[in-house]
């Protein structure tokens, strides 16, 4: 080669050819070409698809905070109306559950229900009403003993068969269904009527006599007069 | 619409900008495509990949607190949907012994980035995917071993054996 310039000559470092070799590993290839791997193209065109999502979901999310808007109103609505009702009072008066919840019946007496003494309002709270208390109380108090067998000889089988003692069943009084109804007054004649009771009306009465009797809660008693024409 | 600033761009997303959204996916779709189609290696399942991770963009852009660049965040997005897509056929061969060395091996002669790419898409799905994250995307071991459910030594073999497979790839790529 003809040289047109007289230019100095450089030496490359000693290590050059060694550099030249280290490039050729891999690391320092993957780390060099890394960065200029090729971007891929896309195929589709996915906007739509993105877009009709993004409308989906925005769409399904209003109607849900306009219901969530409601119903919150209507709570403070509620809220607000109930502390109006009640002068500024949130707590239930609990009076007014308990007694109104309470069967009322009306129960024509002589003397006035509380006037009685509790032995006499509650019989069955009375010690003598539960006879098996100072038995079960008892049950600790039973000591061991001992018993002998008795021995049946063979002479006391007289008779393989079975005996039974029958006694007879104890016979309740027998209730009728019947009505007589007796009225008088001072323009009206001494008058009976005789009927058959209505059934459905006494198993009312019956029944809720027996919740009154169950429950332990107060009892209300409406005593009316009569007041007559004349 | 192009002189929008990013900060200016987010918000607008926010606010359910459809114009702003667009101008979102504009700029960032191939950086995005590029990357889940390298990790599934179907067009179908990246444009799925994608769809998805840009409807969860949009959604939690809200979250965005620039810890990170936009980039950084939407590629992790990205990057997570596509490993959701490729959960079910990503294995990971057991391996005894991995030379750790390999890295320093030399190649018979110098690659560009069309060749390594399609060295890449040779590889098995599961040590490409470790390469994928550790090498190209840059994530930590300890990083790729949690999106891919692995251990993190598991990551570390996965990478050598990666490494092995890729230079014998493009040995013969540069030999043909």
């Amino acid at each position: 080669m003809k040289k047109r310039y007289h230019l100095p000559e450089h030496q490359p470092s000693a290590g050059a050819w060694d550099s030249l070799l280290d490039s050729q590993k891999l690391d320092r290839q993957l780390k060099k070409e890394i960065p200029n791997l090729p971007s891929a193209e896309l195929k589709k065109d996915i906007w739509p698809l993105i877009a009709g999502a993004l409308e989906q979901q925005a769409g399904s999310s209003i109607p849900l905070r306009k219901y969530t808007a409601i119903a919150v109103f209507l709570i403070v609505f509620l809220g607000t109306a109930v502390l109006v009702y009640n002068g500024g009072e949130l707590s239930f008066k609990g009076e007014y559950l308990v007694t109104k919840s309470r069967p009322a019946i009306e129960v024509e007496v002589g003397r006035h229900f509380k006037d009685l003494p509790k032995e006499k309002r509650f019989p069955m709270d009375t010690e003598s009403s539960h006879p098996n208390v100072e038995k079960l109380q008892s049950r600790d108090r039973i000591t061991e003993i001992s018993v002998n067998k008795p021995s049946l000889g063979q002479k006391d089988w007289h008779d393989p068969g079975l005996v039974v003692a029958v006694q007879p069943a104890p016979v309740s009084p027998k209730k009728t269904l019947h009505e007589v109804d007796i009225s008088w007054g001072p323009d009206k004649k001494f008058q009976i009527g005789i009927g058959f009771a209505n059934t459905s009306k006494i198993l009312q009465d019956s029944s809720a006599l027996s919740k009154v009797r169950k429950s332990q809660g107060e009892w209300v008693f409406r005593l009316s007069k009569v007041d007559s024409k004349d | 619409m192009k002189s929008i600033f990013e900060k200016e761009l987010i918000s607008a997303c926010i606010r359910q900008d459809r114009k702003a959204q667009f101008e979102l996916f504009e700029r960032y779709k191939v950086f995005l495509y590029s990357t889940v189609y390298r990790i599934l290696d179907d067009e179908d399942e990246a444009h799925d990949a994608l769809q998805e991770a840009f409807i969860a963009i949009f959604k939690g852009l809200k979250q965005f607190k620039a810890e990170s660049t936009l980039g950084a965040w939407m590629k992790k997005i990205a990057v997570r949907k596509a490993i959701h897509i490729a959960k079910k056929r990503l294995y990971f061969s057991p391996l005894d012994q991995v030379d750790e060395q390999v890295g320093n091996y030399s190649l018979e002669g110098w690659i560009d980035g069309e060749l390594l790419d399609q060295a890449i898409r040779k590889l098995p799905a599961g040590c490409r995917s470790v390469f994928l994250l550790v090498e190209v995307e840059g994530y930590k071991h300890a990083e790729c071993a949690a999106l891919l459910s692995i251990s993190t030594n598991t990551s570390k073999s996965q990478l050598f054996y990666a490494k092995k497979l890729l230079r014998e790839h493009l040995n013969q790529l540069l030999k043909a």
